[in-house]
């Protein structure tokens, strides 16, 4: 049984390493490519570029997916995924991890994924927007980000949490950070932390048409400008020290701190200063509890473009001012090009090998220094040195900025940190029933539903389909400071959704921006973004396409929006996940905030936006109810159901730490008092049937929130009408309830089902219902089961002081959250 | 008219000149509205209208849109550094002109 | 009579050195051209306290500005600030204001009218329909002081440090300090180069004044008078009360269209606006090169005639020599029918007979655009 943690963060000591790239592998074979200079630079390979101006890219050559995998999964995996397996593979032998260990649920996976599966490049869409073939569909769905953490997870078997990190190039460096709060916060002992990215045809056409990729191998921080692109895996195995001393495994080092924040500036182009960049290297640093003179090495994020490399080089100055020595500094992406998701987990590798083997890794192809880049680059050679400690950063679009420390294990206790309750002080809400809080809760009282026929697109299905669509949405009237002109609909959605919850918490904008957070979670994120894009390339070409649709389809872009508009300059996250991916991005954000003293509060929001593209897609694959034969509206929990209807929207929820929000007298909803989370990992991704997965997420809530189950006044699930789905919840509950008869409430009926915002639909309904003392009854068009729990008829009153909200994902991710009433302080 | 009395009629060669350029305005607006999705129509923005800074209060990424709306529309290639033809539509204008008369 | 600002003050000056919304203050410095070298090549630094200033609070607050506002208030964020006017009934322009946005107030900027005028215009408006509101005059006890230039920003970043730089149009940055000298800064200037705002405590502003001259020595900082910035501002076409903007009938006759709002309630004027909206504008401000070969002593007045052929087609409303293009300068107001560039009309006035071409705004291209502050620096111009 985990304890709970106080005030000291716990010493967080590497145990296992693997890497497969361009230059390696293994990591045997990575070390020597450093030490020896040898780039994986080539022509490309996975598409034609004859005609086209930028030729290479650092691919991994003659991979053979038969020599790593059945020839079932060759087929089926997809390469992002495949390579996220081979590098966790490789990490878990280096630490010895056992099977039986990784099913026990203390062990956590976290991956940092950044374009996602390759499947897509071959997507074929026919000229009606139809998917003719069935086999195309699934891999087209098989490339969502979750999909390649989930395929590690089953692989490996690995049933404690699993998180999903989407930053775009700062994935896998912001993984780190969640790993390293995970720990801290005593939900694994152990955590394998990724990163993955197969070579995207995507990603080369949208930087194409920005015009930024190099037209040689990248040279980071030389006269030509550019990037160029790669691919690979990477993984770590973090442990505590403690857990890992008992096991007796090999220690490689320390993984310090983190550091993470949002430079509020610019979709694409960094804050000339580096300021972002400085202030996420300034909070590692001060996570560590050491200071910028202990660091003998830099990894760069330097992509080799006219802005990142100077504004980095300008924050490296600020970190050292004006007399302190600044370390070497170099940049791996000049050996294996930007490896997006893969980025940070294998610089920070190379950065712990290097410093292992006393190496300071070079920064190739270096000619002479660009005007602004000053430092010392380590250009072209390998150098001995000896080191203790590095610092490895990067930054993505939309300004999202983080850095990690790493360093060989040291004796000295860590920085004490303090932590604090979490409560929810403020909600912004655009659903189909209604704008704010106190529509949403008069609709819910009302049961009115907002599933209506979609006008938006033509579904392709005779009769029309229906959704839960947003209505009257005007986000100049809700949010008139937001420039809202370029955002597509989800940026719409979720920018004026976190403006709400915002204003709602804190009318007069007194948060200060630079301790204000802010996490996303999504699940299919910007749908006609990526219908334009893909409709642009295929129709225009590479050389022709219009850039203005890339930069959105890049998900760490959209939190830049929501930084840029509503302020926020703190820790920028983005956490992709199936079927509930709110509830989840709602754990992750709470216990981040719990022990992060820098920051006063965290804005969680999740957002959906229905577009043809994938409505389609779940059409042909038979997970849409056909409403002419199961009617319009949804049905939850009936196993007749037939299927999902879907839905749209966002939610937003200020999640602020106890201390701040009582002494600025701000007025919370509930206090956040219980998180868990487990993964099935069942093989396939297949859901393991009887829940118990989400049972034990339930109970490691309650666990953690110090209460027994019938301390559980209400619950909140998100039966959605999958026949298989809703049985395994039913059945999780009836277990965890053992007969008793709480209300139990769920808002899909109403709402359809909004993929990533439904966990936070339901999770705002139990804290309306909490404040006014309510159930309310679930909206559905066919029979709920004769469980007691339902909250069928009318709306249940009562005093609530405790609300269970639990979910899963269509894999098997699984979580819960208690929330809880405050006490009222005397005054 | 509020100044000649319009007694004297616009003479030719003037009232050419003003109606292509009219023209040339005309559809570089309708092109900005398209491609960069403004809230505005072809009425509401000034020929002098800053595209940058004040005025449409663009940005880089508007920048870049704009140089393939040129190129799509009306057949001339801007290069990224010249910067002084987008300051406002009028120039935007002024350089088209210039480029079709060669 | 006339209020003496502290700045001049400083400098022993009285009236007979310049005034302008009834505060006395420098018109020129050095010399008009050595004053505007410093605004286009160097870093200017400019006495704006003839600036009205008042702090609006209160829940009515949003509601009462965009009772006298010209643009729509309510689209402001917070710790940005947002260019605008107020008009008066019959549409031409009472004065210009900025309108900045403080979370927990709102400030007014105004210039082009005493501000003694503005603060009765704002009582008045606050008494009648928004009662909700405060309205406080702080134009005695808050300065503002102006650094101008293509290298201002590296002046800043010696004391306020590099982040300086990513300082968007228009962003205020509040709880700032040179030395013990507390102060807002809000990044927005009418000269077309970077420009900075330093708003703080009235008492302080000679020896901020004085502090920023020092540090600004290597950079050649000097004091810059309001007709060099005129001029820049002309040249740059931001429209000025003072010249073409107070002689206009109507405000959608200065290129302000993106401005208008339709669904603001109402406003001062907007009877006025919606009115030429629906039925148009008759006459619009454009920009005129003169031809070379003029005389450097012109005796070309405001008010003089432009004409086409014999065909009177507007009128003078401001002229200038712009010392970039070495060439004089105007802004007309013509008839909308004539009202295009690249067109040949002539001056016409007392003893006057002159070609000049109808331009593009700006007039000049700005040497802060080829700028990258990461990269350049005042020591290294090539």
């Amino acid at each position: 049984m985990p304890a709970v943690p106080t005030s000291n963060h716990r010493t967080i000591a590497i145990t296992g390493l693997g890497a497969f790239c361009p230059i390696g592998r293994n990591i045997d074979e990575l070390l020597r490519s450093i030490r020896l200079g040898h780039s994986g630079f080539d022509i490309i390979r996975s598409f034609d570029t004859e005609r086209l101006k930028i030729r290479h890219a650092a691919e991994i050559a003659d991979y053979e997916p038969l020599d790593y995998f059945p020839a079932d999964q060759a087929e089926n995996l997809d390469r992002t995924a495949q390579f996220a397996i081979i590098a966790a593979r490789q990490a878990v032998e280096s630490a010895d991890l056992s099977a039986e260990s990784r099913a026990s649920g203390r062990v956590a996976l976290v991956m940092g994924i950044c374009a996602g599966g390759q499947g897509g490049n071959q997507a074929v869409l026919g000229g009606d927007g139809a998917w003719g073939d069935e086999k195309q569909a699934q891999r087209f769905l098989a490339t969502a980000h979750y999909f390649q953490t989930d395929a590690v997870a089953s692989a490996l078997g690995i049933r404690g949490p699993g998180i999903t990190v989407s930053t775009a190039c700062a994935s896998s460096t912001s993984a780190l950070g969640v790993g390293f709060a995970l720990i801290q916060a005593g939900k694994a002992d152990v955590v394998l932390v990724g990163g993955a990215d197969a070579f995207s045809l995507y990603t080369y056409a949208g930087f194409y048409a920005l015009g930024a990729m190099a037209e040689k191998p990248t040279s980071p921080f030389s006269i030509h400008t550019g990037v160029t692109f790669g691919e690979g895996a990477g993984c770590v195995v973090l442990e505590r020290l403690d857990h890992a001393e008992k096991r007796r495994a090999h220690v490689y080092g320390e993984l310090l701190g983190c550091g993470m924040s949002s430079d509020a500036h610019h979709i694409t182009a960094p804050h000339p200063s580096g300021e972002g960049v400085h202030r996420a290297m300034v909070s590692a640093l001060q996570q560590a509890g050491i200071t910028a003179s202990e660091l003998g090495y830099i990894n760069a994020h330097g992509t080799g473009t006219p802005d990142n490399d100077v504004a980095e080089t300008l924050a490296i100055h600020s970190l050292y001012g004006k007399d302190a020595p600044i370390p070497p500094v170099s940049s791996s992406k000049s050996f294996f090009g930007h490896t997006l998701g893969a980025a940070g987990i294998l610089e920070f590798i190379v950065s712990l090998s290097a410093m292992l083997n006393d190496l300071l890794p070079p920064t190739l192809n270096f000619e002479a220094p660009r005007p602004g880049c000053d430092l010392d680059y380590v250009p072209n050679q390998a150098r001995e040195a000896h080191f203790d400690n590095f610092i490895s950063t990067s930054a993505a679009f939309g300004g999202v900025n983080a850095a990690v420390i790493g360093g060989r294990l040291r004796t000295r206790p860590r920085p004490e940190c303090v932590w604090d309750d979490v409560l929810i002080t403020g909600m912004g809400l655009l659903s189909p029933v209604g704008f704010g809080p106190g529509d949403f809760a008069a609709a819910l009282r009302t049961s009115r539903s907002g599933v209506e026929l979609i006008d938006r697109f033509d579904c392709g299905v005779v009769g029309g389909c229906h959704a839960g669509l947003l209505k009257g949405f005007q986000p100049r009237k809700l949010a008139p400071t937001v420039d809202t002109r370029r955002m597509d609909r989800l940026t719409q959605y979720a920018v004026v959704a976190t403006s709400l919850a915002l204003r709602d918490a804190d009318p007069r904008g007194r948060l200060e921006p630079s301790r204000l957070g802010l996490t996303v979670a999504l699940t299919r994120g910007p749908v006609s973004t990526q219908e334009r894009f893909l409709e642009s390339l295929y129709q225009d070409g590479i050389e022709r396409m219009s850039a203005k649709y890339f930069p959105s389809m890049v998900l760490s872009t959209l939190s830049g929006e929501i930084a840029q508009a509503c302020r926020i300059k703190g820790a920028n996250l983005t956490i992709v996940d199936g079927r509930t991916a709110g509830l989840r991005g709602l754990l992750v954000a709470r216990d981040y905030l719990r022990q992060n003293e820098e920051l006063d509060a965290l804005v969680v929001v999740a957002a959906d936006e229905i577009g043809a593209l994938f409505f389609r897609l779940f059409e042909r694959l038979g997970m849409v109810a056909d409403t002419g034969v199961h009617g319009v509206w949804p049905r939850p929990y009936d196993q007749d159901a037939g299927g999902v209807v879907l839905g749209e929207g966002a939610v937003a929820l200020v999640l602020e730490r106890k201390a701040h929000a009582q002494a600025r007298g701000a007025q919370a909803y509930a206090q956040i008092s219980g998180c868990g989370m487990t993964a099935d990992a069942e093989p396939e991704c297949a859901l393991e049937p009887q829940g118990h997965g989400l049972e034990q997420a339930a109970r490691l809530a309650l666990e953690e929130a110090n209460l027994g189950v019938d301390a559980v006044d209400a619950v909140y699930g998100h039966g959605c009408g999958d026949p298989q789905y809703d049985r395994r919840e039913l059945q999780a509950l009836a277990r965890l309830l053992e007969g008793r008869a709480v209300p139990m409430g769920c808002v899909v009926g109403h709402l359809g089902l909004a993929e990533a915002s439904c966990g936070l639909f339901s999770v705002a309904a139990a804290l309306l219902g909490m404040r006014n003392g309510e159930v309310y009854p679930i909206v559905t068009g066919g029979t709920l089961p004769d469980t007691p729990a339902f909250a069928g008829g009318g709306i249940r009153e009562g005093h609530y002081r405790h609300a269970l909200v639990l979910g899963s994902t269509e894999h098997g991710g699984n979580a819960s959250v208690v929330l809880s009433q405050i006490e009222q302080e005397s005054p | 008219m509020i100044y000649s009395e319009g007694a004297i009629p616009m003479n030719q060669d003037l009232q050419e000149k003003i109606e292509n350029r009219k023209e040339i305005l005309k559809n570089v607006k309708e092109e900005l509205i398209d491609r960069l999705q403004l809230e505005y129509s072809v009425d509401d923005i000034d020929d002098d209208t800053f595209l940058f800074g004040g005025g449409l209060s663009l940005d880089s990424i508007d920048a870049m849109d704009i140089i393939i709306g040129l190129q799509s529309r009306f057949g001339v290639i801007l290069p990224e550094g010249e910067i002084a033809s987008m300051r406002t539509i009028n120039t935007l204008a002024d350089f088209i002109q210039a480029e079709s008369q060669n | 009579m006339g209020n003496l600002s502290k700045i001049a003050a400083y400098y022993g000056k009285d009236e007979t050195a310049g005034r302008r919304d009834g505060l006395v203050t420098l018109a020129v410095y050095d010399t008009v051209e050595k004053d505007y070298g410093l605004f286009r090549r160097g870093i200017a630094l400019t006495d704006y306290n003839y600036y009205g200033k008042f702090q609006v609070a209160g829940a009515g607050a949003l509601d009462l500005i965009n009772k006298i506002s010209f643009a729509d208030a309510a689209r402001v964020p917070i710790n940005r600030m947002m260019p605008s006017y107020i008009l008066n009934e019959d549409g031409s322009l009472f004065c210009e204001i900025f309108i900045a946005n403080y979370g927990d107030y709102y400030q007014i900027l105004s210039e082009g009218i005493e501000p003694e005028k503005v603060f009765d215009l704002l009582k008045e408006e606050t008494e009648r329909r928004v009662p909700d509101t405060f309205v406080t005059d702080q134009t005695e006890a808050q300065a503002l002081i102006g650094l101008d230039g293509p290298y201002s920003w590296e002046l800043l970043k010696e004391f306020m440090g590099p982040g300086i730089i990513g300082t968007r149009y228009l962003e205020i940055i509040p709880d700032n300090r040179l030395d013990d000298i507390p102060f807002t800064l809000c990044r927005a200037g009418k000269t077309g180069e970077y420009g900075y705002v330093l708003q703080l405590d009235a008492n302080q502003v000679t020896e901020l004044w004085r502090k920023l001259l020092d540090l600004g020595q290597r950079f050649d900082l000097r004091p810059a008078g309001y007709q060099a910035h005129d001029l820049c501002r002309m040249e740059n076409r931001f429209a000025n009360m003072h010249h073409e903007a107070g002689l206009a009938k109507h405000i959608l006759e200065l290129n302000t269209r993106v401005m208008v709002s339709r669904d603001k309630d109402d406003y001062i004027g907007r009877a006025a606006v919606e009115e030429k909206l629906d039925n148009g504008i008759e006459r619009h401000l454009v920009g005129m090169i003169l031809d070379d070969g003029t005389d450097n002593h012109l005796t070309l007045e405001c008010g003089d005639g432009v004409y086409s052929d014999d065909d009177k087609i507007g009128e003078i409303a401001n002229i200038g020599y712009s010392f970039t293009l070495n060439r004089w300068i105007a802004l007309a107001f013509l008839d909308t029918d004539y009202a295009y560039v690249g067109l040949d009309y002539r001056f016409g006035g007392k003893d006057v007979d002159l070609g000049a071409k109808t331009v593009s705004a700006p007039f000049i291209f700005n040497q802060s655009l080829r700028i990258r502050p990461q990269e350049d620096s005042y020591f290294n111009e090539t």
